[in-house]
């Protein structure tokens, strides 16, 4: 494959990263998200250092492109609204990873 | 972001948990009781020298979960965390038995606890006790509580290195334990404050 070929394909790989994860904030709620199974509104606010609102419009964003969903549980009998990335979220995140370690790669 | 560093990720969230110094108090209060009741020759003590143990739970709810919130973590994870509370459980009452053993030498039955005490089975005792810390360090991941383990098994070696009543270094290793677990709640209860509504 020629350098100008490899340039090109490194490009696609920049070109395919998920505009949506690809922002600082909610690539860390991703982050953290996938690697619990479910986590509560503090516990995303410790873990991501962000502040109410901004995490908050954040999930908002994240929940309309159906990459988290929020879920009502009980623990110990009190209500708890947990968030955990859905299947689609999971996946668009390894893609994420791989588009941006071949970007990466490619500035090596 | 590699494999790794999402581990890494998950471990750091994991051990957030164990910031708040609440399984350290409880184990050193554990440990004090002890050394207190063989330096008092108390078996009221002995028997309620667990108790600091059921505060744990309690203490985890109204302290810590309000303040780093709650999660599930993953079922490796859980799993983990299943098979370390069973291991836990038996290696508790394994060692439970064997406190039984000796209160029921305090009576006289079989032995006199403080000659019982003032034998070698001090050491057994302490292995006992360190092996419980070492175990909490291995499976829970808490790289302290192997300072801990040490700690409270030089405390039962000291008696027989230095001229010193048998329970005294051990309720000095307690009380450091507790000491460092009350340092660590401060910082977190600095750290994390409840967040506003």
């Amino acid at each position: 494959m020629s350098r100008r070929e490899n340039t090109e394909n490194d490009m696609d790989a920049i070109d395919r990263l998920d505009r949506v994860i690809h922002e600082p904030a909610r690539l860390k709620i991703m982050t953290q998200l996938y690697v619990v199974e479910s986590g509560d509104f503090v516990y995303l606010m410790r873990t991501t250092g962000l502040t109410r609102g901004n995490l908050s419009s954040h999930m908002t964003k994240l929940e309309e492109v159906g990459y988290i969903e929020v879920i009502k549980e009980f623990v110990e009998r009190k209500p708890v609204t947990m968030l955990r990335l859905t299947d689609k979220g999971r996946t668009a995140f390894l893609e994420y990873r791989k588009n941006m370690a071949q970007a990466i790669e490619s500035t090596d | 972001m590699s494999e790794a560093d999402l581990r890494d990720t998950e471990r750091r969230t994991y051990l957030l948990y164990f910031e708040d110094g609440i399984a350290d108090i409880a184990g050193g209060l554990v440990v004090l009781l002890f050394g207190l009741g063989m330096f008092f020759d108390s078996s009221t003590l002995f028997i309620f020298n667990w108790m600091p143990l059921l505060f744990f739970w309690p203490l985890k709810r109204v302290i810590t979960v309000p303040r780093i919130g709650y999660v599930k973590f993953s079922p490796e994870r859980q799993r983990r965390i299943s098979k370390s509370m069973i291991i836990l459980f038996i290696a508790g009452t394994l060692s439970l038995l064997l406190g039984v053993v000796a209160y029921l030498g305090v009576e006289g039955a079989a032995f006199n606890l403080q000659d019982f005490m003032m034998e070698y089975s001090l050491l057994l005792f302490g292995a006992v006790m360190a092996a419980a810390f070492a175990l909490i360090a291995i499976l829970f991941e808490v790289k302290r509580f192997y300072g801990y383990a040490a700690l409270v098994f030089s405390g039962w070696l000291v008696p027989y290195l230095l001229v010193v009543e048998p329970g005294l270094p051990v309720a000095v290793a307690g009380g450091t334990i507790t000491l460092i677990g009350l340092a660590l709640l401060a910082s977190f209860l600095v750290k994390y404050p409840v967040p506003s509504e």
